[in-house]
């Protein structure tokens, strides 16, 4: 028996994105704003980034960022 | 303007005096229970609203295209840099351009490469306390470590920091400790303006690896930004990154001596570090409020804002809203969820929060590192603003606990 290997997705709003890094801040392992300003991130990451993950959706000043409903 | 409360001593926010002596929360308090939307009349202005609940705060902010920036975000109807409004005091598209000018600079990965410069800075100041047993905490500390920090990330160098420091006292507020003359604010800005004017042709000649470089360089649709704009964003910058950070510190010196209990907590578990400073950043709120000014006529409980009122967003009051945060007159540093506004929220949120979490994380960190007690002898010396959270003077006695 396996469990589901369940990863998260996350979803940006381009247009709200204005490179804050309040998202880098609470999941660096996750969203990182390059050199340009731009939000890079990892769309999918592993489950056991839910809290970090959920805590930078709140934490998002332009409310840019959201998780998928599967 | 009505009073809806007979009876009640209608409140004033524009009476500084609550500020001066720190009992500004009872007022908010108050305001959030009984008269969330309130009107305040001003001496010399038009009044203004104030908005003091959490919801009521992040739903105005969070419609910038009907409460805008550009019309000043002081409570008073002036903007302080002059005429050439600086980021903040900006609305879409052009603060959007300018606010993505820095922003590369001053995100989390840029701050962790200044940890060096900074936590030397710290090395330096702790150094000096522990030395002298017991000091005036803003002056010898608080005050030092941002304007150090904030001097290398611009590129001004360490025997000018004292200039930016005395700039910023007397742009501010209305102090008048810091008002020598009636045109003290026009004074000290021509005197910043001239300072960095000589920075500015310089990097333009010698580029280095400064903020001041990245400015002069920067290009907005293949137009560098103007002598007024550069001279606008240098403002801005050294204002906040100086008349914040500094009351943060202070004020962590008097919320860890208000719950002694918590200072134990952390420096059994430094784990609980990050989120201490969150809570400090909430707790503290240095940064009381920041006005917006409506675009149309927007019906509000019962009552119209009309266009072109100011509605001022009490951010210290939405961190203290029990609506908001259990138990929100106590410290408490693994606070979970800490959705506070101090820095802000929405498209003008604090561009320098990185950098004031990792001054202050590096300065609380150092003092546990060394065992160190800083405890209040005396009750601080508040700035005399409704606007800034912001002490003068506290001093302390500094101990290996």
């Amino acid at each position: 028996m396996s469990e589901d290997k369940k990863t998260l997705r996350i979803v940006v709003d381009w247009n709200a994105c204005i490179g804050q890094g309040q998202c880098e801040f609470a999941a660096p392992n996750v969203f990182t704003v390059n050199y340009e300003g731009k939000l890079e991130l990892n769309e999918t990451p592993d489950e056991s980034e839910r809290k970090a993950v959920e805590q930078a959706i709140r934490r998002c000043p332009t409310r840019a960022l959201s998780l998928a409903e599967d | 303007m009505d009073t809806p409360f007979a009876g009640a001593e209608p409140i004033d926010l524009m009476n500084l005096a609550p500020f001066i002596v720190g009992e500004e929360l009872t007022l908010f308090e108050r305001l959030r229970a009984d008269e969330p939307l309130h009107w305040n009349d001003e001496p010399n202005g038009p009044g203004f609203w104030s908005l003091t609940r959490y919801r009521d705060i992040v739903k105005i902010i969070e419609d910038p295209a009907t409460f805008v920036n550009g019309d000043g975000t002081q409570i008073l109807s002036r903007r302080v840099e002059g005429h050439t409004p600086t980021v903040h005091n900006m609305d879409p598209p052009r603060h959007t351009a300018m606010r993505a000018v820095a922003t590369p600079h001053l995100r989390a990965i840029k701050v962790r490469e200044w940890r060096a410069i900074i936590e030397s800075n710290v090395d330096d100041i702790l150094d000096s306390l522990e030395s002298k047993g017991s000091a005036e905490f803003v002056e010898s500390a608080a005050a030092l470590l941002p304007i150090r920090v904030l001097g290398q990330v611009l590129g001004v160098p360490r025997e000018d920091c004292g200039l930016l420091l005395d700039w910023t006292n007397r742009v501010v507020s209305d102090d008048p400790e810091f008002m020598r003359s009636p045109d003290e604010k026009a004074t000290a800005r021509e005197e910043l303006f001239a300072y960095f004017k000589a920075l500015t042709e310089d990097r333009r000649k010698t580029p280095r690896n400064d903020l001041v470089s990245i400015l002069v360089a920067a290009k907005i649709e293949d137009q560098p930004l103007s002598w007024e704009e550069l001279a606008a964003y240098y403002f801005v910058i050294v204002g906040a990154g100086n008349e914040t950070t500094r009351n943060l510190l202070t004020g962590s010196v008097l919320a860890f001596a208000a719950f002694p209990g918590e200072w134990a907590r952390l420096r059994a578990d430094r784990s609980l570090l990050a989120g201490a400073v969150e809570e400090l950043l909430r707790f503290i709120t240095p940064i009381r409020a920041m006005r917006r000014t409506a675009t149309r006529d927007i019906e509000w409980d019962g009552r119209t804002i009309r266009k072109g009122d100011k509605v001022v967003l009490w951010f210290q009051s939405a961190n203290r809203d029990s609506q908001e945060f259990v138990d929100p007159d106590t410290l408490k540093i693994d606070r979970s969820p800490n959705d506070h506004l101090g820095f802000g929220w929405g498209i003008h949120a604090c561009m320098g929060s990185h950098l004031a979490r990792a001054e202050a994380t590096a300065f609380l960190g150092k003092v546990l590192d060394r065992g160190l007690s800083i405890t209040p002898v005396a009750p601080p010396d508040r700035l005399h603003t409704n606007q800034f959270h912001a002490f003068k003077r506290l001093h302390v006695r500094i101990a290996r606990a």
